[in-house]
């Protein structure tokens, strides 16, 4: 009787549980495979010379990854989700001149995710055209991730990549990291 | 001698040990099935960190083993009168390192990916690790100390036995827990310095300020109630299952409040002056609780002893009866023969004390009376070796008279329990 206690039990947690999960449909889709998406560069705080017009901030989402609300080119801010993983993309005018300094001006947002964050040494970080920036892991009790930023002439995108502490594991991390590679400010 | 008969757990194991391996127990291939299983959940989730660097991994092992083992050695004076097999502690610990840990890997996915689903990645991001953790942790790590009693059916006799199994557990758990969130950020650290400088900033963090009230705990109050439960059949059904309700419930709410996302540390990676009160809120509650429980189970324990080697005073005087009680009481007999005498009647005491115990299980065991005679006639010859180092018997706290020290349990006859059997 106890063992068999035991046994139910752990085919709940073991099996049920990860059976439910599979019943259980995301509430919002994900976008389709090899769609683009853009944000825009705010445009009374943007100071390009060179562009006329608006400057967007495109990228695109790798698989399974469902936006939390609906894509509006208009906004200058995106967040995506899968699992309990967040990639956030915004994009600003850079005020600071520099990469190092939007990095920096970025502390506030990892105390606002777990006010125990400590990010690591800022490394280079380049998107697959060519558009440079600098990375971050940061991790905090209860919250870890990275940490992106691409700077291109007087713009900046940033991503914030969160999730509970052991969500970016292993090749976790990845699809957020390929995201951020997909960048492209234009 | 009128004692008053209390039915109570059944008598403490002293002496008597099973082997680890039983295949008549279906419980006992149940725990291999698992720990095949769970081991192969583990490597795979730790396999990638072994390939990313091996160097920083191996450090890791090392660093979280060194980790365990003063925590083993505290806890197995803990259980002073009756050390549980090794082969079944250790198997404890595995229970709590590869079992339970490797399905709270796959029951934590789940239930984050449908919190995600159903309640938005805000709230989970929040509240997650405060749900899932105890509700999947407490009750997989719960269920090692029911496996322990159906396979160490001799062992497991007493509600200290339960509480010691539950820290062995719970520690397994600390321990492989570590280790895996330690393989975790070797690999997610992407933008990080060096994997070492990120092995000594996890170690720091979750070994030192937040891992000193931990899983152990947790799991010897589950522990403790658990073999109050299975154990205690001179209480009623109700106060039993209510007892064991009480510390579930209790580990739960100790644990939540631990990942709960207010009054969180404000360090990540490191301690800090400043965090010490923040821990002490959130970690003290547990270590008393699991402090009040040992003394509860510890003083039990200790009426049974006394009972047992009632009347031979020429074997135990009431000064070494004393001593015996506690480990405080062990050591101070022996640091005053060593300070007295010299290093050699330190050992001849030791050896005594050991002797002594030694009578006591055999008594509890029923042993035959040569084999108690021979236990008695090497006792005689501790006492004498002692004799001729020291000259004295002082050192032994046999003074003329003695009043047990603040936190000792009194032996008072007419409250100690009798357990079944027991010779006396």
């Amino acid at each position: 009787m106890a063992l068999a206690t035991v046994a139910t039990v752990i085919v709940l947690f073991a099996a049920v549980l990860p059976l439910i999960d599979g019943l259980i449909d995301h509430p919002r889709r994900g976008v389709p495979a090899g769609t683009a998406l853009e944000v825009r560069v705010p445009a009374e705080r943007a100071i390009v010379s060179d562009a006329p017009g608006h400057r967007t901030v495109r990228f695109v989402p790798a698989s399974g990854w469902s936006p939390v609300e609906e894509p509006d080119a208009s906004t200058s801010s995106i967040e995506l989700v899968q699992g309990g993983i967040s990639f956030e993309l915004s994009a600003d005018h850079d005020v600071t001149g520099d990469c190092a300094g939007a990095l920096d001006a970025r502390e506030d947002d990892l105390r606002s995710l777990d006010g125990s964050g400590r990010r690591s040494e800022a490394q280079t970080f380049s998107t697959d055209n060519g558009q440079v920036g600098l990375a971050a892991s940061f991790v905090g009790t209860r919250v870890e991730g990275l940490l992106v930023v691409v700077c291109e002439r007087g713009a900046v995108a940033t991503v914030v990549v969160s999730g509970p502490v052991g969500a970016l594991q292993g090749d976790g991390a990845e699809p957020a990291l390929d995201m951020a590679r997909s960048i492209d400010i234009r | 001698m009128s004692r008053r008969a209390v039915i109570v757990e059944r008598e403490p194991a002293w002496g008597r040990t099973d082997s680890l391996y039983q295949p008549a127990r279906p419980a006992f291939w149940f725990c291999i099935a698992l720990f095949v299983l769970g081991t192969f959940v583990l490597f795979a989730r730790i396999s990638p960190a072994l390939s990313f660097n091996v160097g920083a991994m191996s450090l890791t092992v090392v660093l979280w083993s060194a980790y365990a083992l003063p925590f083993v050695l505290l806890i197995i004076t803990l259980d002073l009168f009756e050390p549980e097999p090794p082969a079944f502690l250790a198997s404890a610990f595995a229970w709590g390192a590869v079992v339970a840990t490797s399905i709270a890997i796959v029951a934590n996915s789940s239930t984050q990916s449908i919190m995600v689903k159903t309640l938005g990645s805000d709230f989970t991001r929040t509240w997650w690790p405060a749900l899932s953790g105890p509700s999947t942790e407490e009750v997989l790590k719960g269920l090692g100390v029911v496996v322990a009693i159906l396979v160490a059916r001799k062992q497991v006799n007493t509600v200290l036995d339960g509480l010691v199994y539950g820290l062995f557990i719970g520690l397994g758990f600390q321990v492989a827990e570590n280790l895996v969130y330690t393989a975790d950020k070797i690999q997610s650290a992407v933008f990080s310095g060096t994997p070492g400088r990120v092995v000594l900033d996890v170690f720091i963090l979750r070994g030192i300020a937040l891992g000193l009230w931990s899983h152990a705990v947790y799991t010897a109050a589950v522990g403790f109630g658990i073999a109050y439960a299975w154990l205690r059949r001179d209480r009623s059904w109700f106060v039993r299952i209510g007892v064991l309700v009480a510390l579930f419930a209790a580990s739960w709410a100790l644990h939540f409040l631990w990942n709960a996302p207010f009054w969180q540390p404000n360090s990540a990676d490191g301690l800090e002056w400043t965090e010490v009160g923040t821990y002490i809120v959130k970690g003290l509650p547990a270590l008393l609780l699991v402090g009040v429980l040992y003394w509860l189970a510890h003083r039990r324990e200790v009426s049974w002893f006394c009972e047992v080697l009632d009347g031979r005073t020429d074997d135990v005087t009431a000064g070494e009866l004393q001593a015996l009680l506690t480990l405080r009481g062990r050591r101070a007999a022996r640091v005053r023969a060593r300070n007295v005498c010299g290093p050699t009647a330190g050992r001849a005491v030791r050896e005594l004390q050991r002797s002594q115990v030694r009578l006591a299980c055999a008594l509890a065991q029923g042993t035959r009376d040569h084999d108690i005679e021979a236990l008695r006639s090497s006792i005689r010859q501790a006492r004498d070796h002692v004799r001729s180092e020291c000259g004295q018997l002082q050192v032994l706290g046999e003074e003329p008279t003695h009043e047990p020290g603040r936190g000792e349990a009194r032996h008072d006859r007419s409250r100690a329990a009798t357990p079944r059997g027991m010779a006396g």
